[in-house]
């Protein structure tokens, strides 16, 4: 199911997300270590890859690269609102969403 | 964007903007078309795919030379370069059209 | 430019190729986004339509009516209901007439009865689809033309964008909300860098699209002016293969469709779009199935289809499709992702919400124009050029939705039996839009808005509340009976309504708090800004 994937795509974003310094500080209040900073990289973009894979899988690959970048264009969007209007409940939806999507990974 | 401290440095500004954007209108126009042209040649034995990849590569010089033009540190160098860029494919040009 | 760092130089190069054709980029935008759900919208625009409702009989239906009413037709073309469509549309061209788009006889047949259905006169959301790369009243190729140049325009706006947004990738997830000029540029810079993949793909591949027609210097310079030539040697498509028969054709019946379309249905997971069937009735007749949708977007998006022989309905040796070259492939591509003819139905709404992000994109890069400018306005006054671009901002951004909103009203309302009818719809559009012009420049730059986007939401709520009292299919029975192609148009309605009743609501809380703000309040000429 596409919102499957969407979630996985939100959830590596906020990963991405608070591997960057500012929203790290506002999210957890603290500043990133840089083994956390890049481990939240790894994280974040493994998620997006991981989205991409699926997406060709179910579509063919031209097809389906064309819907992972659109659903990419959204989750980036909600994370960006999220985060502005949102702060500390990212965290909480971040885990949220990721596992709804690794539920139906399987 | 730079404001104007006397009337002759308006002029000159206003100058210098109008040719950035002749070169950037008519200049791109006329190197992408030297280089579609020139680039539609390159491979004999596959011209209908040349011909496609020339054009579809055009307007990515098209944009080049429209930021090149506005980019340049000086009017002048921004005509030299692009004259430079007009004329390799019109030497082709030329070469390719004089041959029987 | 002389004096200027690299990124300033583009700075000023974005403000500028923005601008000069930033609304005709608004309107090309606006409309290419409508026309993602060009069929869907159509179809809404044909209440009387909406009756149709399809099932496992409709082939068979159809093509027995086919049989009563064009028993010798040379070709039937007939466009099988799906998920963009409810209705069958049957097309059908006499012997010796050439198959074309427009031409023949075409009617629109109810799915379950096979009984011919009333069409509203009307150009539906063709009209709008033309007007995104032809505009209108204006001979094609000079109009094709103008949105060429305006489509280069942004390309250089969107490239000098990307060079001169420093912090493209620090600033990736931030806006930062109630800080005036700064949240302007901050929606702006989100819109724009979020769908960054779409808005740059769209816009070269809308050149791609018309690039025979900008620059022809290749075939003139490769084939000497010969398109023909160039058009053959680049392969092309593949026509349907008629039976080799040598014996003069006769009557025979048309093979039994109901086994065809097992056959095709077992292979394509998404059904059959489309079935042609050329010389019914005789001994020549060859039945092509077109599947729904495509796999691969390196053919074009091509369906795949299926020939079988018309009278004993045995699958015919189908010719397989020229091996492409990645030259070939890109264009494709490109040229695929644009027209999205092939995209169901999760691609189309992903594309539609990019659409509408660039849309707002051009939209907030002309209202930041404005902003920008205020402080330097109150100091030394506006001029010209100034109140130019606000008005047409009005008339355009909120002016361009009101215009859409009066074309399908006039679908609505005006009498089915009126001559013309098409034409006024389109005229009703233009005399809408004129008006919101005219509004524009009499009314105070904030009233206007407020009163233009007002309007928008009342408009928009309205027609699907229209439906409500005067058609079957209105949002209640529609949802109940999961007839979401006209249900997903009335709901968009509802939800532009509510996104202009949110803009308006946005403007005057910022006015009342700049009012609350007075004694500190700056006007320039009359007109109270502060709090923008």
């Amino acid at each position: 199911m596409p919102v499957f994937n969407i979630a996985l795509c939100f959830s590596g974003f906020i990963l991405l997300a608070l591997a960057m310094e500012r929203h790290f500080e506002t999210v957890i209040g603290a500043s990133p270590r840089r083994a956390q900073s890049a481990m939240l990289k790894v994280g974040g973009w493994a998620a997006l890859i991981l989205a991409a894979t699926r997406s060709i899988q179910s579509d063919g690959p031209s097809v389906g690269l064309a819907i992972w970048v659109g659903e990419l264009g959204i989750a980036a969007t909600l994370v960006a609102l999220l985060l502005t209007y949102g702060s500390r409940r990212v965290v909480l939806a971040a885990f949220v969403a990721g596992l709804l999507a690794a539920c139906f990974l399987g | 964007m730079p404001g104007a401290a006397a009337d002759g440095d308006a002029v000159s500004y206003r100058w210098g903007v109008a040719m950035r954007a002749l070169l950037a209108v008519a200049g791109g126009y006329a190197i992408s078309a030297l280089c579609t042209a020139s680039l539609a040649l390159a491979f004999p034995k596959d011209r209908a795919q040349a011909v496609l990849g020339a054009t579809m590569l055009s307007f990515t010089v098209y944009c080049v030379v429209a930021i090149w033009a506005f980019s340049a540190g000086t009017l002048a160098r921004a005509w030299l370069v692009a004259g430079v860029l007009a004329a390799v494919p019109a030497i082709h040009l030329l070469f390719a059209w004089s041959l029987p | 430019m002389n004096g200027m760092g690299f990124r300033q130089s583009n700075a000023w190069l974005h403000t500028w190729s923005g601008l000069l054709l930033g609304w005709l980029m608004y309107a090309i935008f606006v409309t290419g986004t409508i026309s993602f759900f060009r069929d869907e919208i159509s179809f809404w625009m044909q209440p009387e339509q909406h009756v149709s409702m399809a099932d496992e009989g409709t082939p068979e239906r159809v093509l027995s009516a086919m049989q009563k009413m064009a028993p010798d037709a040379s070709v039937w073309s007939v466009s099988l209901p799906g998920p963009r469509d409810a209705a069958v549309r049957v097309q059908w061209f006499d012997q010796g007439e050439k198959p074309s788009k427009f031409g023949g006889h075409r009617v629109a047949l109810d799915a379950g009865t096979a009984q011919v259905l009333p069409q509203r006169e009307s150009r539906g959301a063709d009209f709008l689809y033309r007007f995104h790369f032809e505009l209108y009243g204006m001979p094609r190729i000079a109009a094709r033309w103008i949105v060429g140049i305006a489509t280069m325009m942004m390309l250089i706006a969107i490239v000098s964008g990307v060079i001169t947004h420093k912090k493209i990738f620090a600033d990736f997830f931030t806006f930062r909300p109630r800080k005036g000029q700064r949240s302007w540029m901050d929606a702006h810079n989100a819109l724009a860098v979020l769908s960054l993949p779409f808005h740059f793909m769209i816009t070269y591949s809308g050149l791609l699209l018309l690039m025979f027609m900008l620059m022809p210097w290749g075939v003139q310079s490769a084939y000497n002016g010969d398109m023909r030539a160039y058009f053959n040697e680049r392969g092309a498509r593949v026509t349907a293969t008629a039976p080799a028969s040598h014996d003069q054709p006769f009557a025979a019946p048309l093979a039994e469709i109901g086994p065809i379309m097992a056959q095709a249905r077992a292979r394509w997971p998404h059904g059959v779009d489309h079935i042609t069937v050329t010389s019914p009735g005789t001994s020549q007749a060859v039945i092509e199935l077109r599947e729904r949708g495509a796999d691969s977007l390196l053919d074009r998006g091509r369906s795949e289809r299926l020939q079988f022989d018309g009278v004993s309905g045995v699958l015919l040796e189908s010719v397989p499709p020229p091996a492409l070259s990645p030259v070939t492939a890109t264009y494709n591509v490109f040229s695929s992702l644009h027209l999205l003819r092939f995209a169901g139905p999760w691609l189309r709404w992903l594309f539609f919400l990019a659409g509408f992000a660039g849309s707002a994109m051009v939209a907030t890069g002309l209202i930041l124009w404005v902003v920008k400018r205020l402080p330097q306005r109150r100091k030394q006054g506006s001029h010209i050029g100034h109140h130019l671009v606000e008005r047409l901002n009005v008339a355009t951004i909120a002016g361009l939705l009101l215009a859409v909103a009066a074309y399908f009203w006039a679908n609505r309302l005006l009498p089915v039996e009126m001559a013309a009818r098409a034409d006024w719809e389109i005229r009703i559009f233009f005399i809408a839009w004129a008006s919101c012009l005219i509004h524009a420049c009499l009314r105070p730059h904030r009233q206007a808005w407020i009163e233009q986007l007002a309007m928008v939401s009342i408009l928009y709520f309205l027609l699907p509340v229209y439906s409500f009292i005067y058609f079957d299919t209105h949002l209640l029975n529609s949802l109940a009976a999961g007839q979401w192609l006209v249900a997903g148009v009335d709901l968009s309605l509802w939800a532009v309504a509510l996104f202009s009743a949110a803009g308006v609501w946005f403007l005057r809380t910022r006015q009342a708090a700049s009012k609350r703000s007075s004694g500190a309040a700056t006007t320039v000429k009359g007109r109270s800004y502060a709090g923008l």
